[in-house]
């Protein structure tokens, strides 16, 4: 079966001529140039031309995919929207642009924004569509992104409010506790319970002031040593972790300090910390390296966080990082270590070395 | 020596304890409109030595520092009526020698603060939960220079 050529004559490989010596050689330049995927298909489908966007954004080169049905890249699922599209072209009908999904080669699918217009041929008849397809993907990347640092923000409003009505009460409590323990004979039992109480209220008291402190994310770049952070929300969470069955093995050999939005770090650690009982638990190893980078090339502060699971743990890398980018958005989901990846993205390394055992590294400049 | 938890008014002659000898008692003045944390902070500075006074708002204060003028305002910041910032300021021109502590537990007061330094107040915030032990510290290291001074002028 031979397929008429459309009116526009939309080349895939490049004319024997000049560039530009003829109307149609130039426009087939600009489909070959266009960021959109620019394909015609005749009536049953069937594709008559492919430009280079469409390879790169299917991933099908021109000659994959010119005699082939159009349907390739149809998801599964989807066959109907393009039995209705060629029906509608087939009555000369217009067809909005629409949003949709295709299948590129790798089996992945890609959001598109798709246009298409009925191809005529010299006496006027409709002898096929051509279909200009722009890759969503970015946008929507940036959507997502957008929306999550919305809800992020929503978060963090409502936990500083949350955060001001808890402030007064423990205030009070910590002062009545406080005026108690003083009242009572040291050596009775009630004294040692009110020491303790004293000593749980300071951690709620660490985390309020922690929270405070994401909430002001305006704070400004100050000298800080990463360890003494570790250090400082360890103390907190070191408790938490212990009754999870969860070791913690330090190591600070960092000896300068490096400038740094310190909330934000705070933040990553406050964040970190937080998810490891619900990443590892059976329990396990919790390793903080904080060393000055071995690499020559690099002058600065390296963490690394090693996670070892007792016992086998699916996917170990993958919840750490989803608890710690807060995509399910948890319960401390708003104190997200999104804007430390944003800022040191390129720096952050995760891997996972075995079922049970993964490693997040990040590098902080001496800067 | 009577224990300080002991309220009976009957006190035996031999354990009456000794006279102060140490005069020197800091008028501290405590503001707060939650009447919970400004009676516990005042009972906590009590049992420290410090004259400490209550006030639960700016111009309860205001009226108590013209009667008694205290040596150190430690006050909420967000009070209604006059904040605790306008308070320290008003204070501050009233008795140029009072040390300021401000303590809140709202994260918008650091806007506030920020306004007043650009006035040119400096005051220092503690951030509530603040625990009493650090208060005291607080507290006393406001008031070190005062008290070494009052020590030289009695000595």
């Amino acid at each position: 079966m031979s397929h008429a050529e459309p009116e526009l004559a939309i080349a895939s490989t490049a004319t024997p001529e000049g560039p530009f010596d003829r109307p149609g050689s130039l426009l087939a330049a600009i489909v070959e140039s266009s960021d959109d995927a620019i394909v015609s298909k005749d009536l049953n489908g069937i594709v008559t031309s492919w430009n280079d966007a469409a390879c790169r954004i299917f991933g099908y080169t021109a000659e994959e995919m010119i005699g082939q049905t159009i349907l390739r890249i149809i998801p599964p699922g989807l066959e109907a929207e393009e039995a209705a599209i060629l029906e509608r072209i087939r009555e000369g009908m217009r067809i909005e642009p629409f949003e949709t999904r295709r299948l590129r080669k790798d089996g992945c699918m890609v959001e598109v924004w798709v246009t298409i217009s009925p191809v005529k041929d010299a006496a006027g008849r409709i002898i096929g569509a051509a279909k200009i397809a722009r890759d969503l993907s970015e946008r929507k990347r940036i959507e997502q992104r957008l929306i999550r640092s919305e809800k992020l923000a929503v978060q963090g409003q409502m936990a500083a409010n949350v955060t001001h009505q808890i402030n007064s009460p423990l205030e009070t409590i910590t002062n009545l506790v406080y005026l108690a323990r003083l009242s009572s004979p040291p050596a009775e039992k009630a004294y040692a319970y009110l020491l303790s109480a004293e000593g749980e209220l300071d951690r709620v008291a660490q985390l309020i002031r922690r929270i405070l402190g994401h909430y002001h994310q305006t704070v400004s770049e100050q000298q800080i040593y990463l360890h003494d952070l570790v250090d400082e929300f360890l103390a907190v969470y070191r408790p938490k972790l212990h009754a999870c069955g969860i070791a913690v093995d330090c190591r600070y050999e960092d000896r300068r300090p490096v400038t740094v939005n310190g909330t934000r770090f705070a933040g990553f650690f406050s964040n970190l910390l937080s998810s490891v009982p619900k990443v590892m638990s059976r329990g396990g190893i919790l390793g903080v390296q904080v060393r000055e980078s071995q690499d020559a090339a690099q002058d600065g502060v390296e963490v690394a966080i090693r996670l070892r699971a007792n016992g086998p743990q699916e996917n170990l890398l993958e919840s750490a990082l989803e608890t710690l980018l807060a995509r399910d958005g948890g319960d401390e989901g708003w104190t997200s270590a999104q804007p430390l990846f944003e800022e040191y993205g390129p720096a952050i390394a995760c891997k996972t070395l075995k079922d049970r055992d993964a490693a997040i590294t990040f590098f902080v400049p001496f800067t | 020596m009577i224990g300080k938890q002991r309220t009976s008014p009957v006190v035996p002659i031999d354990q009456v304890p000794p006279a102060d000898t140490s005069p020197y008692r800091p008028v501290v003045l405590v503001v707060d409109d939650e009447s919970a944390i400004a009676d516990t902070v005042t009972e906590i500075l009590s049992r420290s030595g410090y004259a400490a006074m209550t006030a639960y708002d700016a111009n309860d204060a205001l009226e108590m520092a013209l009667l008694t003028p205290p040596e150190l305002l430690l006050t909420d910041v967000v009070l209604p009526g006059m904040s605790g910032i306008e308070l320290a300021i008003t204070i501050k021109r009233i008795f140029p020698d009072c040390k300021i502590l401000l303590f809140s537990g709202q994260a918008s007061t650091l806007d506030l603060l920020a306004s007043a330094k650009n006035d040119g107040h400096h005051f220092t915030l503690l951030t509530k939960p603040v625990h009493p032990e650090e208060l005291l510290a607080r507290v006393a290291g406001s008031l070190k220079h005062r008290e070494t001074h009052a020590g030289a002028t009695a000595g």
